[in-house]
């Protein structure tokens, strides 16, 4: 009798981890299976409540990824991105230039291929002489003063902010997060429910929070995404230019201002992002053939000049 | 004989695991606030808003575009980039939505990186300017606003059928 229910005790606990491996490889059709199997062997007295939690959240943590942060915990996590940048840069307060920056950026945003994110894309100008721009989660833009100074014309600031935009778009900032972070923060949110979650709970959110936050801003600011995902964004950047209307020719153009006026070493978009001589040759392979686009109509150099001439 | 019995339940809960979590024609609204509107285009009329977590019956979808049936009956076209595939759970009063251990749908825990976890990490770093992001997400404007902007300047105004 007892080696017969050891079997039983044995087939069930063989059945979990059949499913929980299963799960493990990318079957997340198997998940609601697992939790079905482990909430039978719980009322069947054979797996205790703790071990059914336990099974359920090893398999809910196998699949914790960055498409796993809702659009509501991306918006968070950008707003305390970008008031991170905020800190250390003051904004630039002209109302004018950071209205038509805004219109500019909101015009590219729609023709990307996320037009709408949570809390919408915002653009704000930052007082500061470095060469720089931010994309933080969600669709917060930040452009220094000293970056829009290097634009001379609206095709040129359109692909300054539609390059963010690609990055907004592709959830580049969120890739940022370490996976460890992500993997024991969304898992601990997604399996406890709030009156579950006591203070040691709730102080791990916060430092999960605080941690990436901390992993995005550092890209952002000293380590940069890389020579792919700065690609991508390159890509993303002359499809919306070419969406709009603008001249994707200017992204080129902006990247041999830059290439001018980067010092070797500073502090600045140099050392987060690839060589621009580098990525002019893939931004021209992108752009290829494409027709050649007319000369910027007197309207667009006027309101240009109009709100910029005083940046 | 207990033992095939739990077999069997346990073959039948993997073969019925598909039809668990599919969702058929729904899908959840994943913007603060979405416009549904008349035609699928960015300058068409507003005819509802909806919101975060407001779950809409799929009609059609075009490029870019599904046209929907909102809880109140009210037929429309909405961005697909609004729209999530999730499920999303929420209820009244309480914080952020999560998402579930299947990854399908996102229901709601009382702690998430919500505005709770901001404003303790706002209390944990002096430095931090939460009011220019303020003032920043203050700067909106409206399709309509954006589509004289393009057009004055000779450019393209977008439909949202870009994909």
């Amino acid at each position: 009798m007892r080696a017969r229910i050891f079997g039983f005790r044995t087939t069930i606990f063989g059945a979990i981890t059949a499913v929980l491996m299963l799960s493990m490889i990318g079957c997340e059709l198997l998940e609601p299976a697992l939790q079905m199997a482990t909430e039978l062997g719980v009322e069947t007295g054979y797996v205790s409540r703790d071990q059914a939690d336990s099974i359920n959240k090893s398999a809910a943590a196998a699949g914790k990824t960055v498409e796993d942060i809702t659009p509501e915990q991306e918006y968070y996590i950008g707003r305390s991105v970008a008031a991170t940048i905020l800190g250390r840069h003051r904004p630039y307060n002209n109302e004018e230039a950071n209205l038509y920056v805004n219109q500019v950026g909101q015009s590219l945003a729609l023709a990307s291929d996320r037009p709408y994110t949570f809390g919408g894309y915002h653009f704000l100008i930052v007082d500061s002489p470095e060469i720089n721009a931010f994309a933080a989660p969600g669709g917060l833009v930040l452009v220094t003063r000293g970056m829009l100074k290097l634009c001379k014309t609206e095709d040129a600031l359109a692909a300054v902010l539609a390059h963010e935009i690609g990055h907004v778009q592709a959830q580049h900032g969120l890739k940022a997060i370490k996976t460890a972070r992500l993997t024991s923060a969304l898992t601990l949110i997604a399996t406890e429910s709030a009156k579950n979650m006591g203070v040691a709970e709730v102080a791990q959110v916060a430092e999960a929070f605080e941690g990436s936050i901390s992993d995005i801003t550092s890209t952002l600011v000293n380590n940069g995404y890389g020579r792919l995902l700065e690609q991508e964004a390159d890509s993303s950047a002359v499809i919306i230019l070419k969406r709009v209307g603008y001249n994707p020719q200017a992204l080129v153009e902006m990247l041999k201002e830059m290439e001018k006026q980067l010092k070797p070493g500073g502090l600045d978009f140099a050392k987060t992002h690839p060589d621009p001589e580098d990525r002019i040759d893939f931004i021209r392979q992108t752009i290829g053939s494409s027709p050649t686009v007319s000369a910027a109509p007197a309207v667009r150099k006027l309101r240009f000049e109009l709100a910029m001439g005083s940046v | 004989m207990i033992r095939w019995k739990v077999l069997v339940c346990i073959s039948v809960i993997l073969l019925t695991a598909g039809s668990v979590s599919s969702d058929g024609g729904y899908m959840s609204v994943q913007v603060r606030t979405g416009q549904v509107r008349l035609t699928p285009s960015f300058l068409a009329r507003v005819v509802e808003l909806v919101s975060y977590g407001d779950q809409v019956s799929i009609l059609q979808q075009k490029p870019g575009w599904a046209e929907i049936k909102t809880a109140r009956g009210q037929q429309g076209w909405i961005h697909e980039s609004a729209l999530s595939d999730k499920k999303i759970v929420l209820n009244p009063g309480q914080g952020d939505a999560r998402v579930d251990a299947s990854g399908k749908e996102i229901t709601l825990a009382g702690k998430g990186f919500n505005l709770e976890t901001e404003k303790e990490f706002k209390s944990k770093h002096a430095g931090v300017d939460f009011a220019s992001v303020d003032k920043m997400e203050a700067i909106k404007m409206t399709p309509a606003q954006i589509q004289s902007f393009l057009k004055a300047g000779s450019l393209k105004s977008s439909e949202g059928d870009v994909r």
